[in-house]
């Protein structure tokens, strides 16, 4: 089985990244530590996205996609390096954050959220918390390939239903220190909820790209089903939806009240060149996979993968539209320092989890529910 | 038009999906299955084509899309423009919501609209059920017996392969009324007059206004904190409203010492003058006149409002001469207390920003003629 390309490539590749970052760094420090920013975050989150994804089929009982859960599982093995890149940026290029440069300065409660230690210090339970979850429901996974004990499947469902409560609040909590502080003075409550939909739609996209890869050629061909691509294309369809009646959410509030304090937000995405940019972002998300998906026979054909490029690379830009005008004063630019760092995080991305994914038995073997996934009728 | 039938129940999803499966593969004529849940899989075992429904669904939403954007268009700006915060009167976003909800109102009551239709449910059709515990825990196959050669023991022998529990016969002639049906209409005499039952019994209840009704979450309506008009019982006298001391002001405020009568405006006229107003100012003068103002007197201030084209008196023109005339202080104390048909602002605008409205219809005066 390859999912990998063929190794001179990856590492060519990856050169070629770390050595755009290095350059970045030293000609255009601000735009390369707000790229990486952006790509830690979005690698993080492809990784939360995953355990998300098992954790909110296994608290519901659905059965449906047990044949693939090897693929969101593998995908969750990205998550520390995803942490890793935002602890980068916050050990080295800690100013990219107005609070911590001291070029803002709050008292009282605000001022005691936003102190270096204790933002440290919340992010540092952050990770710990999911990464100490993801061991748990995946170990138990693992262990069913070898142990039909029954009290692994009631093991995996009480994680699984503690996690999603954790992960509501702990990555409400994470958007607010690592994206929204970037502009302290600005705050929307509806952000976190933004930043999940985001984060799910894109986890959707890329799971759908792996399902489509490994079904066609790789292990998965004849476990992988028209009724699961279905299945997986309307979860995408409805997140699209989802992100943006969120995003109409947090936009429409602030418009109708129109109070500077709020608006500035809005006001700097939609000056100069911003504004083709801030309306790409609503096409992109929503309109150009809504009008893909749309018919039920879209999702069973080429227009699924296609919907799925699309979401990702509005990903991308959903990402720079909330970090780059916040960090880097002017007009939005794209280049050599902006690629590089999503260049390695698709690398890190592509080899951690072609690794991880070959660590296991392809299919959950010992889950219960696998010959149901196997067959059920969508 | 009567046809015979052949019926077979089955105990699961499992079974009639073969089983349909199967009776399409040998040829059979399947009139139709009944289930007590939606067996996933059963349309395409049946071979049905795919619903039609939803080029409704998808035709009614853009239609109530498209309607009720157009609606909004029209209300807002065409029938009855309103300055609403000084945003445009053709503003996308507020339209947005509102348009959603039409849209899924009016897709969701078309598309069960056209099931009932289609599948001609009306009220008062009754259908009697071939197998009673479809509606339970039997799942049923019907097949029509096309020809004399087509024999029961054919189709019998398919559906046992397939572990039917149960194989019946029947005509179907057409009939659309079942038995059971006599029973059901007295059950609904029966409901109606229950609730015609109630309604009496709950008007004729005696309702003793002297007697307080059930309090549920009493915090909200008996506050912890003393009542403004309750007597005081720390200062006796009065209540626990005090009366302020003579010429007490509130904060922030500069009292005006007029009365509302011309002879005061004129006063007015000679004693206060207007602050100076920059550039900026100015601007939110014109806003303001947009919000407040121009709804009588109009854009201009000849005095063409959209209230004065529905019938309101219209009021003089700010462009005549008798309003070029009016000293700043006395279009202030307008403003402030009203003038025969016109409300006073005092309550409404405060005082800087009166003297930034005057000096916006000074602007308009000089800008144009009578
Ligand atoms: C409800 C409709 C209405 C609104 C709203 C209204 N006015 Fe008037 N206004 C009138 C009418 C009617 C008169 C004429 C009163 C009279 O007959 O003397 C008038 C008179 C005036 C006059 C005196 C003109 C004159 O020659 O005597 C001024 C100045 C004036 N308005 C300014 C304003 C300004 C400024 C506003 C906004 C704050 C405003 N009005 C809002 C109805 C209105």
């Amino acid at each position: 089985m390859r999912i990998l390309p063929p190794g001179r490539w990856t590492a060519a590749t990856a050169c070629a990244a770390v050595t755009g970052i290095a350059a970045g760094l030293v000609w255009s420090p601000d735009r390369t530590w707000a790229a990486m920013l952006m790509a830690s975050y979005g690698l993080l989150g492809l990784g939360l996205g995953g355990l998300f994804f098992i954790a909110l089929n296994d608290a519901c009982g659905a059965t449906w996609a047990v044949a693939l859960r090897r693929i969101p599982e593998a995908m969750v093995s990205v998550l520390p390096f995803g942490a890793a890149g935002l602890a980068l940026v916050f050990a080295i290029h800690p100013s990219i954050y107005p609070w911590m440069a001291h070029a803002e300065h709050f008292t009282g409660f605000k001022g005691f959220w936003l102190s270096p230690g204790f933002f440290l210090g919340r992010a540092a339970v952050y990770v710990s918390l999911w990464l100490l979850f993801a061991t748990g429901i995946i170990r138990a996974s693992r262990a069913q390939d070898r142990s039909d004990h029954p009290s692994l499947a009631t093991r995996r469902t009480a994680l699984s239903v503690s996690f999603v409560v954790v992960f509501a609040f702990s990555f409400w909590l994470a958007s607010f220190d690592w994206i929204m502080s970037l502009e302290p003075h600005w705050y929307s409550t509806i952000f976190g909820i933004y930043n999940f939909a985001g984060l799910f739609t894109s986890t959707l996209a890329v799971v759908i790209l792996l399902v489509l890869r490994l079904g066609a050629s790789g292990v998965l061909r004849g476990v992988v089903r028209a009724e699961h691509l279905h299945d997986l294309g309307k979860l995408l369809f409805a997140f699209s939806v989802f992100w943006m009646y969120i995003w109409f959410s947090q936009y429409m509030l602030i418009w109708y009240s129109n109070l500077p304090e709020e608006a500035v937000y809005f006001v700097r995405r939609q000056t100069g060149w911003w504004r083709s940019l801030f309306y790409l972002n609503v096409l992109l998300n929503w309109a150009v996979p809504f009008a893909l998906l749309l018919p039920k026979t879209a999702k069973l054909d080429r227009r699924l993968a296609w919907a799925a490029v699309v979401v990702l690379a509005g990903r991308v830009l959903d990402l720079y539209l909330m970090v780059r005008p916040a960090v880097v004063s002017g007009g939005p630019s794209f280049g050599v320092w902006e690629a590089a760092p999503f260049l390695l995080a698709g690398v890190v991305f592509v080899v951690v989890f072609a690794r991880a994914f070959r660590r296991a038995s392809p299919v959950p073997l010992g889950d219960p529910w696998l010959a149901e996934s196997r067959s059920y009728h969508g | 038009m009567s046809r015979s039938l052949v019926v077979g129940s089955f105990e699961n999803g499992e079974d009639i999906l073969s089983a349909a499966r199967a009776a399409r593969v040998a040829g059979l004529t399947i009139v139709d299955t009944y289930t007590p849940y939606a067996v996933h899989g059963l349309d395409t075992a049946m071979g049905l084509a795919p619903s039609r429904l939803s080029w409704v669904c998808l035709v009614a939403g853009l239609t109530g899309a498209i309607l009720k954007l157009w609606f909004e268009w029209w209300t807002a700006v065409v029938d009855w423009p309103v300055n609403v915060g000084g945003k445009p009167d053709n503003s996308l976003p507020a339209f947005v919501p509102i348009t959603f909800e039409v849209m899924v109102l009016f897709a969701g009551l078309a598309t069960v609209g056209a099931l009932f239709a289609v599948a001609r449910l009306w009220p008062g059709r009754r259908r009697p059920a071939l197998v009673p515990r479809t509606t339970d825990d039997r799942f049923a196959l019907v097949i029509e017996q096309t020809s004399a050669e087509e024999t029961t023991a054919r189709v019998r022998a398919l559906f046992e392969e397939h572990r039917a529990v149960a194989v019946t016969e029947h005509v179907d002639e057409g009939r659309t009324c079942g038995r059971g049906q006599t029973a059901m209409k007295a059950l609904n005499v029966v409901l109606a007059l229950a609730l015609l039952a109630a309604i009496g019994a709950n008007a004729a209840l005696d309702r003793d206004p002297a007697v307080p009704a059930r309090d549920y979450l009493p915090e909200m309506a008996y506050s912890l904190a003393a009542e403004s008009y309750a007597a005081d019982p720390a200062f006796g006298s009065g209540g626990v409203l005090q009366v302020p001391p003579d010429g007490t002001i509130a904060r922030g405020a500069s009292p005006l010492h007029y009365l509302a009568t011309p002879a005061d405006a004129l006063r007015a006229g000679l004693e206060l003058s207007a602050p100076p107003i920059d550039q900026q100012a100015l601007r939110r003068g014109a806003t303001l006149f947009q919000t407040f103002c121009a709804i009588c007197h109009g854009d201009t201030g000849v005095g063409n409002g959209p209230v004065v084209a529905r019938g309101f008196p219209p009021p003089v023109s700010l462009l005549a001469p008798h309003a070029r005339d009016m000293k700043d202080g006395q279009i202030f104390h307008v403003l402030t207390y009203g003038q025969l048909n016109m409300p006073p602002y005092a309550s409404q605008i405060d005082a800087v920003d009166r003297w930034r409205i005057v000096a916006y219809v000074r602007q308009l005066q000089g800008s144009q003629q009578p």
